[in-house]
Parts: C-alpha cells; sequence; structure tokens
C-alpha cells in the first residue's frame, strides 16, 4: 500500500513538473512575441478573443443556469472567450475566484454579489489591476466601490408583485382582512428589498393589510415549508403568501396544501423567479400560487455582456456609478399563453403548461 | 459502575426533562403549541431527520459517521420522482430510491472499512459527489412536471388521524430499538464503540457490522427522501442542505456519546423531537430568526456539556451535585 502510494505522489510529483516546466515554456514564448514588432503585436491581439470572468452566485438555481445559457449563446455570438465560475453562495469563494480571474488577467469580469456591502475589495483589486468588474443581481456597496451595476430594482419588481397580489386577493377574497405572512432570506438585502417592495405594493391598493410575520426560509423549498407550517399553526387567518424566490414560494404553497389549504379560495401566494415548476402551478386553476415577479435570464444576460463591452470598447467609464435596471415581468393565472410565451424564451423550455 | 449507571439515568431524566420543560414553556407563551395538530406537525416534520437518525445512532455509537446524509436525501428524492415521472409505478420506484440510498451507504462503507479512510473525509467526499448526480440526474432543476396526484400520499397522507410519515418513523423506532438492544448486532455495535481492538480480538468481525451499519443507514436515509420528495411533491436536488447537522445534534442529545459505546434510539428520538420542538416553538412565538441560530447552538453545547459533565469527562457527576445543591 505504501509503495503504491509512494509511486503516485512521485507520479503526480514529476507530472506538475513537466506542467510547470511547459507553462514557463509557454510565457517565454509569449515574452518573445511581445519583443516582436508593433504590427505583430496588433496582429496578436486581434486573432485573440475578449476573455470574460463571470461569477455567478449559484450554479444550483433554475434562474442562474437560464442566466448561464444565454450568456453562453450571446458570448459565442459575439466571438468571447468566457470563463464561469460557480460563486456557490459564498462569499470567500468568490473573493478566491476574483483573484484567480485577476491573474489570469481578463478583459473584464461580471460578479453576481452575496451581500452589498461584501466584495468592494475584490472589485478594488480588479480594477487597480487595470480590468473592468460590474456588479449584477445584487448591487456593491457604492461608497466603498464604483462601478456600474446591472440588475432589476428590487423593491420595484416587489412592488409590481404586491399591487397585482392586492387586486387579486380584492378579487378572489373580498370579505377577508389581508394578513401577509413573508418568507426570505433573512440578512440578505436582495430578498430583503424585494419583500420590502412587495409589502409597500400591496399595501398601496389595500392600506390595511397586517404583516404578520417575516419567516426565515433560507431560499430553500424544505426550509420555507417548515416555517410556512409553523406560521399557519400559530396563525391560521394568514392569506397571502410572498415568497421572495421561487423555491420559498412553493415551499410556502407545499406547506399550505399539507394542511388542506393551498386553493383559490383558501389564500393567495404570490413567489419571486418566474421558474417552470411556479409557472405549472400558476397555470393550475386550482392553486393558490397566481402570481410570480420573474427576472428576465435572457434580458440580464445580455445586458450584463452589452455593459461590459461598452467599457472594454471604452464607451463607459469603468468607475461610473450608473444603476443600469432591466425591467421585470408579472406572471399571472389569468394569461396562461403569456406564461407559456415566457417559459420558452426565458428559460428555452418546451414543458407545456396546460 | 452503580455511579455509572446513576449518571446515564440522570443523563435520560435531563433529555426528557428538557423536552417537557421546552414544551411546558412553548405552550405557556402560545396556545397553538400544545394542539393535536401542531404535534402532529412537529413530529412529521422531524420524521425525517428522526428516520435518517435512528442508522445514524448505530454508526456514532462505534465513532463512526456519516455526513453524506443531507446529499443522500437529495439523491433519493430525486430519483423517486424522476422514475414516476418517467411512468414507473409508486411502489417500485420507492424501493428503487431506497436501494439507491442504500448503495451510497455501501460506497461510504467500501471507502471507511475497505480503504480505511477517515469516516468525516470520506463522507464529506461522497457528500459533494452524491449532490452533484442529484443535480445531473435531475437536469439541475426541480423535477415536478408529471407527477401523479398520489405522489405526495406518502409524505402528506394520514392513516387515522396520525400522518403516515409520522407512523413509519414510530415503526422504524420500534424496530430499531429492539435490534440495538436485544440483538447481536446492537451489542457488537455497542462493543465496538466501546474499544475497537478489543471487540475484533473477542471475535467480532467489525468490518462486517461497519458496512452493515452504514448500509443500514444509507437505507433510511433513503427512505427519508422519498417522503421529503412526497412531502413536497417534486424532486429537488437542493433539498437537505445542513439536514446532517440536524441528525448529528438529534443524536448527540439523545445521550450517544462523543467517545462511543454508549447511546440508545429512544434516547435519539427525544434529541429529535428537542430540536424539532425548539425550531417550532421559536417559529410560533415569532422569534427573529438571527436569535433563533443562537438560542438553537446555545441549547446545542449546553446539551453537549452537559453530556460530558454526566460522563466525568470535565466534571465529575459528585463535583455535578456538589455545585448543584451548593447553588440550591
Amino acid at each position: 500500500m505504501k509503495k503504491v502510494l509512494g509511486l503516485v505522489f512521485t507520479l503526480l510529483f514529476v507530472l506538475s513538473l513537466f506542467a510547470g516546466c511547459g507553462k514557463k515554456v509557454e510565457n517565454v514564448a509569449i515574452v518573445k512575441e511581445e519583443g516582436a514588432t508593433e504590427k505583430a503585436d496588433s496582429e496578436i491581439e486581434n486573432e485573440d478573443p475578449l476573455k470574460i470572468g463571470v461569477i455567478y452566485l449559484t450554479a444550483e438555481h433554475p434562474y442562474y443556469q437560464a442566466h448561464a445559457m444565454h450568456t453562453q449563446a450571446y458570448a459565442k455570438e459575439k466571438g468571447i472567450e468566457l470563463i464561469e465560475l460557480d460563486g456557490k453562495l459564498d462569499q470567500a469563494n468568490m473573493a478566491s475566484q476574483m483573484e484567480n480571474l485577476v491573474a489570469q488577467n481578463v478583459d473584464g469580469i461580471i460578479y453576481c454579489l452575496l451581500e452589498g456591502s461584501a466584495g468592494s475589495a475584490d472589485i478594488n483589486m480588479a480594477q487597480a489591476a487595470g480590468i473592468p468588474v460590474i456588479t449584477f443581481a445584487i448591487k456593491h456597496d457604492p461608497t466603498t466601490a464604483n462601478a456600474p451595476f446591472v440588475g432589476i430594482d428590487e423593491k420595484a419588481a416587489g412592488a409590481l408583485g404586491g399591487v397585482a397580489a392586492a387586486k387579486k386577493f380584492l378579487t378572489q377574497l373580498p370579505d377577508q382582512e389581508a394578513k401577509i405572512c413573508i418568507v426570505e432570506i433573512s440578512g440578505v438585502s436582495a430578498s430583503t428589498d424585494r419583500s420590502d417592495g412587495f409589502i409597500e405594493g400591496f399595501k398601496s391598493i389595500i392600506p390595511d393589510a397586517e404583516v404578520v410575520t417575516r419567516l426565515n426560509g433560507e431560499g430553500k423549498i424544505d426550509k420555507a415549508m417548515s416555517v410556512v407550517e409553523d406560521a399557519i399553526q400559530a396563525d391560521s387567518s394568514l392569506n397571502v403568501f410572498f415568497g421572495a424566490n421561487g423555491d420559498q414560494g412553493m415551499g410556502a404553497l407545499a406547506a399550505l396544501e399539507s394542511q388542506g389549504r393551498g386553493t383559490i379560495k383558501t389564500e393567495i401566494v404570490v413567489s419571486h423567479d418566474g421558474s417552470e415548476p411556479e409557472l405549472l402551478k400558476i397555470a393550475d386553476p386550482n392553486s393558490s400560487l397566481k402570481i410570480a415577479n420573474a427576472n428576465l435570464p435572457k434580458d440580464l444576460a445580455f445586458k450584463t455582456i452589452d455593459t461590459i463591452l461598452e467599457i472594454i470598447n471604452a464607451e463607459r467609464d469603468m468607475k461610473s456609478i450608473d444603476d443600469i435596471f432591466v425591467s421585470s415581468a408579472v406572471i399571472t393565472g389569468d394569461d396562461v399563453e403569456a406564461a407559456q410565451k415566457f417559459l420558452k424564451e426565458q428559460y428555452n423550455s418546451d414543458t407545456k403548461l396546460k | 459502575m452503580s455511579k455509572k449507571i446513576n449518571a446515564t439515568n440522570l443523563q435520560r431524566f435531563m433529555i426528557i426533562g428538557i423536552l417537557v420543560g421546552l414544551c411546558f414553556v412553548f405552550s405557556m407563551m402560545n396556545k397553538e403549541f400544545l394542539t393535536y395538530v401542531n404535534i402532529s406537525n412537529i413530529l412529521r416534520q422531524q420524521s425525517m431527520v428522526a428516520i435518517t437518525a435512528a442508522g445514524a445512532t448505530f454508526i456514532m455509537i462505534t465513532t463512526g459517521l456519516d455526513i453524506s446524509v443531507g446529499s443522500t436525501i437529495a439523491l433519493s428524492g430525486v430519483v423517486f420522482a424522476k422514475l414516476v415521472q418517467g411512468g414507473m409505478h409508486l411502489f417500485p420506484a420507492f424501493l428503487i430510491a431506497i436501494l439507491v440510498g442504500g448503495m451510497v451507504g455501501c460506497i461510504n462503507a467500501a471507502m471507511i472499512v475497505g480503504a480505511k479512510i477517515n469516516p468525516v473525509i470520506a463522507t464529506l467526499g461522497s457528500m459533494y459527489a452524491v449532490r452533484g448526480v442529484a443535480y445531473l440526474l435531475a437536469g439541475g432543476s426541480t423535477v415536478a412536471n408529471g407527477l401523479p396526484v398520489n405522489f405526495n400520499v406518502l409524505g402528506r397522507g394520514y392513516i387515522g388521524p396520525i400522518p403516515i410519515p409520522v407512523i413509519i418513523m414510530i415503526l422504524i423506532y420500534i424496530f430499531f430499538h429492539f435490534v440495538l438492544s436485544k440483538t447481536l448486532l446492537g451489542k457488537y455495535t455497542y462493543a465496538i464503540g466501546g474499544n475497537r481492538e478489543t471487540a475484533r480480538l473477542s471475535g467480532i468481525s467489525v468490518s462486517k457490522v461497519m458496512i452493515s451499519l452504514y448500509v443500514i443507514t444509507g437505507l433510511l436515509t433513503g427512505l427519508s427522501g422519498t417522503i421529503m420528495a412526497s412531502r413536497l411533491t417534486s424532486g429537488n436536488p437542493q433539498i437537505g442542505a445542513g439536514f446532517e447537522f440536524d441528525v448529528i445534534i438529534a443524536v448527540f442529545l439523545g445521550g450517544v456519546s462523543t467517545a462511543g459505546g454508549e447511546g440508545t434510539i429512544i434516547g435519539t428520538f427525544i434529541g429529535a423531537m428537542i430540536v424539532g420542538v425548539l425550531s417550532n416553538g421559536l417559529n410560533l412565538i415569532g422569534v427573529d430568526p438571527f436569535y433563533q441560530y443562537i438560542i438553537k447552538g446555545v441549547v446545542l453545547v449546553l446539551a453537549v456539556m452537559l453530556d460530558m459533565a454526566l460522563k466525568g469527562n470535565r466534571l465529575s457527576l459528585e463535583s455535578l451535585k456538589k455545585k448543584i445543591l451548593a447553588k440550591s
């Protein structure tokens, strides 16, 4: 056993030496090319495609999978080489990935932060190395880092859903007082902003609506289901549920269904994503999930690539603090055809909703 | 010896006391707590943790560990949903999904027993790998489309007034209580946990027992995965994140010694219920989520400190008695 291990380690050591030497030779070749004529330099530059790094918040979510799919397609169309990285919802992991991208001397970075106040040091480090960064989906702290932001206005998007939900509530449950339960990721500003917006929008139509509880669904369907089961046990009169992402909306619905509720006669459930499982429920005429705020992964993917290209092509300053918002949509059960079209265009899914 | 028996009994009473105390406090603070529906909620919510913890109890008595259970839950759930979505009847799909859990247990055992890899490292590796397989099988998203209406019977159904997951949990606990207390497998488990080398020298096939225990835990985790998928009416590759910690907490709270060789199935059940009652009660009385993290952490550490104190690792039973008497 020891001999085998010894052999394996020796082999790995030798391979790593070869790899190291190989890289060195490559570097030497580049140095030689750099020392050549200006014409040759420009020719080399023209031959090299732009290299853009993208750090996604997570690869484990339908929205980001769709976003990545559209980013890849659009980058291919533009002749861009992508380096895609999974942030794994871990800011420390993302910081390491930023260092690696800077070390690879990419032409630009699209950076999806976990939290607005985090990541400023990474942005400043990349910019100091001459690499433009744009943040995406979750806005960086503009007091500590200057960079453009592409995303949706979370609060406005939440408000849009809130208004639609309140109108639906008035037609669906006209004799009841609105009692709201929010399921969000506590401590994550993008999530709480959505919820705040939803409440604001809802109250603009029904001012005396009461926010009874704000629960931590941790962004997961199973966690959301458990906390909502507890909440409806504590107060069975809750009749408006907002999940600040798709999984939390679905978790709330699952909890209600398991208690014999979850129908259009018992409450309204609103989610935020517009993923396939949500739309399947929205299209079900009996389900209480009737509205989804929907981010548009295709539009957002295109806008992030366009914005980073604008900076690379000197059409926008890398330290500009522009907020570039892409509108979101509200999908309702009243127009299943529109939901079907959305699913195909944004998620490239052929699933039949009806 | 008598001191040790007293300490073990005292610890059991303390655990039951903690559970009863929590129930009392929460029932005083919220009238909905001690209702049939809420108790049934707690039992149903905790049934998956408890079922998995029943298997984990055996492993942890032998000082082993399986931290891949959260990912195995996700994989089994996805397999169950995917097979049913593909047109398979519920029952064979249910059995295959459980067997998939057993297979993960088998792979863990091969790494730990065969290749002698540390259990933490081996199951940490399988935790990542199994989660990846779950994502690949599910195509990266939730398997929800085309599932039959009766897919949710296992997770949401009732037999009489009792939820099906609770009935399954009770049957599992009766069976494994018998296995741990009355069969050779149970005796071997304690012997290995007490002193592995002595167990080996006394003729116990430590490897075979350990393989059995990891496979049993895998099968039980697979069962929990199918219940979870049925409860959510979907196979979701994201579920079960942090599930392993709930299981470990339940087992430790239930009195399994960190040094191995001690612990009971009933203790684990009470441990799982303490975790469930704490979560449910804090939600019911509307405690801020950030404070919930703190409270859960403090309760766990206090319970383990109590365990150490009663087993004489830090404080002798006598010194604890003296301290209690001095304070009273």
